[in-house]
């Protein structure tokens, strides 16, 4: 299954799906129309009409009408959220005190220095493994390499990307 | 069906003298049953939100024994002697709160590893504040689980962890397992995502780079609001969300196990967490839209994840009718990495059903626990390290 095949994609999809609907709606009735209708009847036939209801809605949910509609609403939402933001920054300012985007600002610098301290750490921890392992295996024999401490190192990635782990991060063991 | 077992269903419209009623007079009855039945159903309404207020948050005894954080790991009490030396974690969502794994006593995933004889723990992430809105899958991933992972080493004086995750848990779980592989000692994955190229979803084409700009939606609101994930989950299936389940229940508010049920299900579906702003752009954005996990090229903290690398025990556990993650989602993920001892099983079930439902708590997790068991060493008469806190 994949989007084309279910999104109808011109302005009518609505309309289109809410025909669906009604024809669905009619043949979940029509094999009892006429017939006495028992409660068991009437469920059946309910359940086929949310069915039927629940179809429509998920083509109506993939549709490209939708999907349009959906994102020109974001974007009219988070614009508006933005000014907002950029107001209340100002604001701030104007009173002297500090904004979510000054603590946000000095919180990023602490991660940077955090990373840069863990990513030292880390690279004492595994010259201090080599050094250990050289010790175990003797002056004549090879050192083995770090249990996978080194593998697949990629440069580090900065911005949207792989954002470093807090080390301000305040561990504490519970008793 | 025919005329006759039709009429026979109707014999509550017959008379005292047995002659069938005249269609007023039917009428007339069923209006009045469907009348007493609704005064029925509408005497338990005002029980409902004090039935509500009682839900349990979690049925089997545990303990916090770390805390990291937003992060609380729980220690759940062995019904018995320890009977395996390595632990088992449990690795939950950010979307949700983790005790739907042990909602009631008779769905309860985590009791069946309990009852087996497993160290069992579960990771609650908490509740990320707007601080928290930078952390991404490094600071989760190499930070509090592998720390949780150290913790659990010291500990239990295991060298390697039994890892369960669910949802995006479980995604996580392949990370760890993926740049980490000597501590994992077997891997399950409930319902979880590794391959987002499929378009089943409505969650893979709404997350798609033309229909949604990620990093404008977590610029402007720091972190992924719990409301805003409330809504999508809600809306994948409308009809379902907003029709079936209201009138299923006013059906059924005289039947007391139903309701309790029902009142469960929906706290915990509407418990909703908000998530990491970070964590939630590389999600989607790395994940759903670029497919970077199954394609080997994520890179987490400074390395690049590569599934090949896991080489531990893999269960792949996964539903055939599940909304957020779709099979086509999950079912790659074992040709994709490196192991050699790996298994799938699929239920006919839904992403919740997976985990709580009837058939699974019979069939999937008795199957799970085994699974587990003859993979994991066992103790000789040793005491489990660890002693709950009694907090």
């Amino acid at each position: 299954m994949n989007n084309e095949s279910k999104s109808t994609g011109h302005p009518g999809d609505l309309l289109h799906l809410w025909y669906d609907l009604v024809s669905h709606a009619t043949e979940a009735y029509q094999p009892w129309a006429g017939a006495t209708m028992s409660p068991e009847v009437l469920r059946q036939s309910r359940s086929n009409l949310y069915k039927a209801w629940g179809d429509s809605w998920e083509r109506f949910l993939r549709s490209s009408s939708f999907l349009d509609n959906n994102r020109q609403y974001m974007t009219g939402t988070l614009e508006m959220k933005k000014q907002v933001r950029e107001f209340f920054n100002w604001l701030h300012h104007e009173m002297q005190l500090a904004s979510a985007d000054d603590v946000d600002q000095i919180m990023a610098t602490l991660r940077r220095l955090g990373e840069d301290l863990r990513e030292q750490l880390e690279e004492i921890h595994s010259r201090l493994d080599d050094f250990g392992a050289r010790l175990h295996a003797g002056p004549t024999q090879e050192a083995p390499a770090g249990k996978g401490r080194d593998e697949d190192v990629s440069p580090p990635e900065r911005g949207n990307g792989g954002r470093p782990a807090s080390l301000a991060r305040h561990t504490r063991r519970v008793r | 069906m025919t005329h006759t077992s039709a009429t026979t269903q109707h014999a509550s419209f017959r008379g005292t003298d047995g002659h069938e009623l005249p269609p007023w007079l039917r009428m007339q009855r069923s209006i009045f049953n469907e009348s007493m039945a609704h005064c029925r159903r509408m005497a338990h309404l005002p029980q409902l939100y004090a039935k509500m207020t009682q839900i349990p948050k979690g049925v089997t005894p545990s303990d916090v024994v770390y805390e990291a954080d937003r992060l609380r790991l729980l220690r759940y009490r062995p019904q018995g002697p320890i009977r395996f030396k390595t632990p088992l974690v449990f690795v939950f969502a950010l979307v949700n709160r983790p005790y739907i794994l042990d909602i009631l006593p008779n769905k309860s995933v985590v009791s069946h590893f309990v009852r087996a004889g497993f160290d069992t723990y579960l990771i609650d992430w908490g509740k990320p504040t707007y601080a928290d809105r930078h952390l991404g899958f490094d600071a989760y991933v190499n930070g509090y689980l592998r720390d949780v992972v150290r913790f659990l080493q010291r500990s239990s004086g295991s060298r390697q962890v039994n890892i369960l995750g669910y949802c995006m848990g479980g995604t996580m779980s392949s990370i760890l397992a993926a740049l980490h592989p000597q501590l994992v000692k077997n891997l399950i994955l409930l319902a979880t995502g590794i391959d987002f190229s499929t378009r089943e979803g409505l969650l893979n084409i709404w997350n798609d780079a033309h229909n949604f700009d990620v990093d404008s939606f977590v610029d402007a609101f720091g972190n992924c609001p719990a409301e805003y994930l409330q809504a999508c989950f809600l809306m994948l299936k409308p009809v379902r969300s907003f029709v079936t389940k209201p009138v299923s229940l006013y059906e059924k508010l005289d039947d007391k196990k139903y309701v309790e049920e029902f009142l469960t299900m929906e706290t915990w579906l509407n418990d909703n967490v908000p998530v990491s702003g970070q964590i939630f752009r590389e999600f989607v954005k790395y994940l759903y839209q670029q497919n970077q996990l199954a394609q080997n090229r994520l890179v987490v903290g400074r390395r690049t994840v590569n599934l090949k690398n896991i080489t531990c025990p893999v269960l792949n556990l996964m539903a055939d009718h599940d909304d957020l993650v779709p099979p086509s989602q999950s079912e790659p993920f074992n040709d994709l990495t490196g192991s050699q001892d790996k298994e799938t099983i699929r239920l006919a079930a839904g992403h919740i059903g997976l985990a709580m439902g009837s058939a699974a708590q019979k069939q999937l997790w008795p199957h799970a626990v085994d699974w587990l068991a003859r993979r994991s060493e066992v103790v000789e008469e040793e005491e489990p390290t660890v002693r709950p806190s009694g907090s």
